[in-house]
């Protein structure tokens, strides 16, 4: 089979054992969009806030999907030598790991679409104005979380500290990138604090 | 002229830093033949196999697998070769069935998955999920998978560690069928029964170098002694000696003339595993 015939068996053989495994399916579709409801409910009264917080819920979904799951997915594998043995096989890299990323991809488009339609149909908030701009970034963030989580796979020692190693950085990364609320009232924020520092000593 | 053996290693050496993990290692496998590593754990076997794999590269010396430098990653040679690892898992939410499938994808002429799951004995496992297995059927799912691509060399390594005794006895008969098959395998094992049931030829490795090789039934009388051993008055008498013959003629008719009878008489050939204990004993006190 060629490299792109294998890519696709890979692929498909991805997407069975993802719906074959019910807590990857919660985390990857459930678990966004429960955060979105909730800070949706909670603190997002007025239009302004939500139009803010449906985008950035879709933005982290990306990496949740992408960054996050490859990075669990990559060192379970790389731990239980599922990949040793791959590597043992004539099955090419590019096609493994094509595979694996292609399925993270779809996993990230589909939820980005999710996020969209619920923002709409349940929170009013507005279509994207420009659909071409939301698909852009989407495949810009898609290529760039999916190639940080293959990455930072390599940093993480064992299965037991991958929680805390990807949540070292998803959990700032969401708060400091806007994703609860605008950017520019962080940076404010963070213009602040410095000064705030400075006075006290 | 005999065909090029199946594995050749000439002087191979392998180093972690400071520590010598191999010292100098020759050995070559025939096309066709049980090749059997054996040595305690520690002793450089897994590394020598990983460096035949492909896995690990090598500090010195000549390697050369079916005719390749496994050192590069060459997806012909990958297709001509299975291997077992020492302990590798699968996808827990796979079927027996799906795993093998998914791994036969990979190579251009593949044997048949069913067969193949019937070749190790998973016949009713192939829809179960590969988190559900025991210890066995994993080693066996592990056997499956390297096979799948219809290899000529097939590597095992320690196949039927933390095994019981049944599932040993069915795994030494899933690795006779192999030679049946005409593929050439190269074991690791710590056990001395095992390459003495399966393998054509032994090298006995320790500290990372070769201390002995040969088929298992030379490798014995050669370089241990029989043991004649017999009760008297309640104690056993042990004699060791390179010709029993002349030994028991001695010990049976001193016997017949004292109108005594050898009571509990036992001749025991060296086995492999005085042999083995013999050269693989630490030469500190």
């Amino acid at each position: 089979m060629s490299t792109a015939a294998l890519t696709w068996e890979q692929f498909r053989f991805e997407r069975k054992l993802f719906w074959r495994n019910p807590t990857a399916a919660f985390f990857n579709f459930v678990l966004p969009l429960l955060l979105l409801f909730l800070v949706a409910t909670a603190f997002a009264s007025e239009g302004d806030e939500l139009d803010i917080l449906i985008p950035g819920v879709a933005g982290m979904s990306v990496m949740a999907t992408t960054f996050t799951a490859l990075a669990y997915v990559l060192v379970y594998r790389r731990e239980e030598g599922i990949l040793k043995r791959v590597r043992g096989t004539p099955m090419p890299a590019a096609s493994y790991l094509g595979g694996m990323i292609g399925s993270a991809v779809l996993n990230a488009l589909v939820q980005v679409l999710l996020v969209v339609v619920i923002g709409h149909v349940i929170y009013d908030v507005s279509w994207p104005a420009d659909w071409l701009l939301l698909a852009g970034f989407s495949i810009l963030g898609v290529i760039c979380f999916g190639a940080l989580g293959v990455a930072f796979a390599h940093a993480i020692p064992n299965v037991d500290s991958g929680p805390a190693w990807v949540n070292a950085v998803f959990l700032p990364l969401i708060f400091i990138s806007g994703v609860f609320y605008s950017s520019d009232s962080l940076r404010a924020c963070s213009r602040r604090w410095p000064r705030r520092c400075r006075s006290s000593t | 002229m005999s065909p090029a053996p199946a594995i050749e290693v000439r002087d191979l050496e392998k180093s972690y830093g400071p520590v010598a993990a191999v010292r100098g290692l020759s050995f070559s496998v025939e096309q066709g033949e049980v090749f059997g590593l054996l040595g305690p754990n520690g002793a450089g076997k897994t590394t020598t196999v990983e460096i035949l794999e492909g896995y690990r590269s090598r500090t010195a010396g000549d390697v050369s697998v079916l005719g390749h430098d496994p050192a590069v990653r060459d997806r012909r040679l990958q297709e001509r070769v299975g291997i077992v690892l020492q302990s590798s898992g699968f996808y827990p939410q796979a079927t027996v069935r799906e795993a093998v499938e998914n791994t036969a994808k990979a190579y251009s002429a593949p044997r048949d998955a069913r067969e193949t799951i019937e070749l190790v004995g998973l016949e009713e496992k192939a829809d179960s999920r590969t988190a559900q297995l025991s210890g066995g059927q994993r080693r066996r799912l592990d056997l499956a998978l390297a096979l799948i691509g219809n290899p000529e060399l097939v590597f095992l390594d320690e196949p039927t560690t933390g095994f019981d005794p049944a599932a040993r006895r069915t795994a030494w008969n899933a690795v006779r069928n192999l030679r049946g098959l005409g593929m050439t395998v190269l074991l690791t094992t710590h056990y001395l029964d095992e390459a003495q049931e399966l393998a054509d030829r032994v090298a006995i490795v320790k500290d990372g170098r070769i201390v002995a090789q040969g088929p298992p039934t030379e490798l014995g009388p050669a370089q241990a002694r029989y043991r004649v051993s017999y009760l008297s008055s309640g104690r056993r008498v042990e004699h060791q000696t390179d010709d029993p013959t002349d030994l028991l003629h001695r010990l049976t008719s001193d016997a017949l003339a004292r109108g005594e009878r050898l009571e509990g008489l036992e001749v025991n050939r060296p086995t492999l595993e005085d042999v083995y204990l013999e050269l693989t004993a630490d030469e500190a006190p």
